[in-house]
């Protein structure tokens, strides 16, 4: 049986699947051709399918490099759930104790996610060198660009441990792009024989609008108009968790709308229970920072609003990838008010250490200054950087941040195909505009002719929640 | 009224006639056991709060909010009081949370991990619920990996087509002996076949109270469970509680102390117990806050006659300002630190009796 069939037969009979989607057959039968793959398909399109799959086709152990440990977490979740057992997640997570059990049992795992970090330090490399790992996977490879030099600099090592481990069959996952990200991610990891295999990042049913307010009062209230009228489900996003709770909190207040919060402050508790009413459609509406959503498999999400605007187009994709997943109907608003961007350049501001921080810094490394700058300066440091090289690094990273936030803002005031645009900025071009494309030219875009106009109100019958119910239930 | 979790714990820990350190306090709270963090809760009277702040996910104090309102006064270094208005919002605190529960709760929570026996507790649930509907694919709760390996392994221990039976028995009879707000609130939590549980927020929410008496409430529950189980033949739930015994004394202090009663020569101790003499001294403080006033021998570290003249010295002097920097010359050379914060220790237990 050749590779692709062999491939086909285990996703049917452990995935249940038919037939793959695109972009994973493709992957895969890059891979099947030993090279290393820069896989870029849209969120939603089964990823992690592609990995999980090849592990058991050349039935070795894979590497998972991920960046987020929730997103970790909720992996780990899911391959256990699908039946698979042999999943182990190494970050800073695990107490001392769990951390050497998991080393010392390394090669009884057949999936190993493991955060930058970890994969630095040299007990756990040395610990992977054992291994004969079939394939190496970084999950979210657009890190190595986008968060690489200012958020996440373990990223940046991620070419050397590669080298380090013998080079093993490496796979760069993302769901976006451009070709300046793609090219910086090949070249980081220092790769030289690639595959690439980019599906079209377009989501045609998702709508795309935006739509402008003068003050945050009004902001408000345009986005209490769209959200008593949108069908639910759906996700609003801010950048900051205050923000989230007060409207979450105004929302709830406000009428018949099952409505949580969901950021970063949460409680592992809560985290599981918010996940969970929210995929069990419980919840109607999810108020939330960047913190949720890279791990959340619901396909019939169907609105994803901004009330802050991201700092980046590639954030935004991913984050209105979130809505119709099932292929529905569906719409991704940015509102906007006088003002916005500010609150967008203090967050990109307070990631990238100042010159001021940076000196400070190499005068005396133990001088206080805030975690995330310090992290930075110390990898630089760590890595012989000088001072004035240092510098220069930050001042290009605020120049291309600048740059990417000036993207968005030109999204927000774009006049002509939404769409378009955003394509654009991924090297893909588009000029099938129409009234279900984006309100270029369509600026009162009329929710019910979009099928997204929501009915009158179920009358959901209440689930009785006094304990003697509640025990009915569960036993 | 102060509505916030972090605002309403502020309450509780400050007084309106003692000035009180918030690192100090925060320490407390995460469950920092220094000699200092404990003489210091000694003489708040707060020492069954030690490590509460972690139920409560709250280890730093939002104190400026409530400086802005005038419910609280800064003083000096770090030290902060009550104002007569945050003396009120106290005591009306205090009245909406029912005060006698609550000090049994914490009282059990000094006892008890009743953080990791919740959590134990919980995953038990979820797990024998969804046996009893023969749901073998399901997500399990977040709990740590210690706790999942205890269930897991208890699990395989128990009769499992019998005890989703014995513990909907069991919670049924716990949950009655609760008023019923408190068992919806008890109930409404869980997480298991075609449950997914509310968030504490969530069930304040709905029981139109504040997060902190709902969570105080969820507190006072997980105690009572714990009285309950203790106290019944074949519980279900009871072998959670294995290895969950929390001591107020390190075991290392109370061999120390045990080395001490049996040999009353410190340097002797030190040799038994391979300890610096420092660490030594650190053992008896902290036995001696722990310990009632008679059991701790307090005449072999300080004479009748030192004791008096730092008493003298020091007459007319809260005990709360007493400074051993400010000692004359002539009593700190024979006066150690040791010995001075062992009379503190002894005047506190004795204002209070």
């Amino acid at each position: 049986m050749n590779g692709m069939n062999l491939a086909t037969k285990i996703l049917n009979n452990r995935f249940g699947f038919d037939e793959f989607k695109s972009g994973q057959s493709e992957t895969i039968q890059a891979l099947l051709s030993g090279s290393d793959v820069l896989s870029i398909m849209p969120t939603g399109s089964g990823k992690s399918l592609i990995y999980q799959l090849y592990g058991y086709l050349v039935n070795q152990p894979v590497v998972i490099v991920s960046p987020l440990i929730s997103l970790m977490g909720d992996q780990v979740d899911r391959m256990n759930f699908m039946g698979e057992k042999r999943v182990c997640a190494l970050n800073s997570m695990n107490d001392w104790k769990q951390r050497r059990g998991l080393l010392q049992h390394l090669d009884q795992f057949r999936y190993i996610f493991v955060s930058p970090e970890l994969l630095s330090s040299p007990d756990v490399l040395k610990r992977m060198k054992k291994l004969n790992i079939g394939l190496f996977v970084i999950d979210e490879a657009h890190c190595i660009s986008k968060w690489g030099l200012d958020f996440r600099p373990e990223y940046l090592d991620l070419g050397r441990e590669i080298r380090a481990l013998g080079h093993p069959q490496t796979l760069m996952l993302t769901a976006t792009a451009s070709g300046r990200v793609q090219n910086d991610i090949i070249s980081h990891l220092q790769l030289t024989n690639v595959k690439k295999i980019i599906e079209n990042i377009d989501r045609p049913n998702i709508f795309l609008a935006a739509h402008q307010s003068s003050n945050d009062e009004d902001k408000q209230e345009e986005l209490f108009r769209l959200i008593n009228k949108l069908k639910y489900p759906g996700i609003i996003y801010f950048s900051s968790r205050d923000k989230a709770d007060e409207i979450a909190e105004k929302i709830r207040a406000d009428g018949n709308v099952k409505v949580a919060s969901y950021h970063a402050g949460l409680s592992n508790d809560d985290r599981y229970r918010i996940q969970h009413q929210f995929m069990d459609n419980e919840l109607q509406i999810i108020c939330a920072t960047s913190a949720f959503g890279m791990g959340i498999d619901k396909n019939d999400i169907r609105f994803v609003i901004h009330y802050h605007m991201p700092t980046d187009m590639e954030s935004y994709v991913q984050e209105i990838g979130r809505a119709g997943r099932d292929g529905k109907e569906s719409i991704a608003i940015m509102l906007y008010s006088t003002g916005d961007e500010q609150i967008a350049q203090s967050l990109i501001a307070s990631s990238i250490p100042s010159d001021q921080q940076i000196n400070s810094f190499f005068d005396d490394p133990k001088v206080k200054i805030s975690e995330q700058p310090k992290r930075l300066l110390q990898f630089y440091m760590n890595h012989d950087y000088s001072r004035e090289e240092t510098k220069k690094v930050f001042a290009v990273v605020a120049m291309n941040k600048d740059q990417s936030l000036r993207q968005v803002i030109s999204y927000i005031n774009n006049v002509g195909c939404r769409r378009k645009y955003l394509l654009s900025l991924f090297d893909v071009s588009f000029n099938d505009h129409d009234d279900t494309c984006c309100d270029f030219g369509n600026e009162k875009f009329d929710l019910d002719s979009l099928h997204l106009l929501r009915g009158r109100n179920k009358n959901t019958s209440k689930i009785k929640n006094d304990w003697h119910n509640i025990l009915a239930r569960l036993f | 009224m102060i509505n916030n979790t972090n605002g309403a714990l502020c309450l509780l820990v400050f007084s309106s006639h003692q000035k009180r350190r918030v690192r100090l306090i925060e320490n407390l709270l995460t469950g920092k056991k220094t000699v200092a963090t404990l003489y210091w809760a000694m003489r708040y009277q707060l020492l069954d709060l030690l490590g509460v702040g972690r139920y409560f996910n709250i280890n730093q104090l939002e104190i400026n909010p409530l400086v802005q309102n005038g419910l609280i006064m800064r003083t000096d270094n770090d030290q902060v009081h009550l104002t007569a208005a945050g003396k009120q919002a106290k005591e009306e605190l205090i009245q909406e949370i029912n005060g006698s529960d609550l000090s049994f709760a914490l009282h059990t929570f000094q006892k008890i991990d009743l953080n990791n026996f919740k959590q134990r507790f919980q995953l038990l649930v979820q797990v024998l619920s969804e046996r009893v509907h023969h749901v073998r694919q399901y997500y399990p709760i977040n709990v740590d990996g210690t706790n999942k390996a205890f269930i897991k392994k208890y699990y395989r221990q128990i009769d499992r087509d019998q005890a989703g039976a014995l513990l909907k028995d069991e919670l049924n009879q716990f949950l009655s002996s609760l008023e019923f707000d408190r068992a919806n609130l008890f109930a409404q939590e869980l997480v298991g076949f075609n449950t997914n549980g509310l968030t504490m927020q969530q069930i304040a929410a709905n029981l139109n109270q504040s997060l902190f008496k709902t969570a105080l409430d969820d507190l006072i529950n997980y105690a009572k469970l714990v009285s309950f189980i203790s106290h019944r033949d074949h519980s279900i739930i009871a072998p959670l509680l294995n290895g969950l015994s929390k001591h107020s004394v390190s075991t290392s202090a109370e061999e120390t102390f045990t080395e001490y009663q049996q040999l009353r020569d410190l340097k002797q101790v030190e040799k038994r117990r391979k300890l610096r003499e420092s660490t030594v001294l650190e053992h008896l403080l902290e036995v001696a806050i722990y310990t009632p006033l008679a059991g701790f021998p307090y005449r072999d570290f300080v004479s009748y006659d030192l004791e008096n003249k730092i008493i003298r010295h020091l007459s007319g002097i809260p005990v709360d300002e007493w400074d051993y920097r400010q000692l004359s010359d002539f009593l700190s050379n024979h006066l150690s630190f040791f010995q001075f914060r062992l009379l503190e220790i002894k005047r506190t237990k004795q204002d209070v009796k």
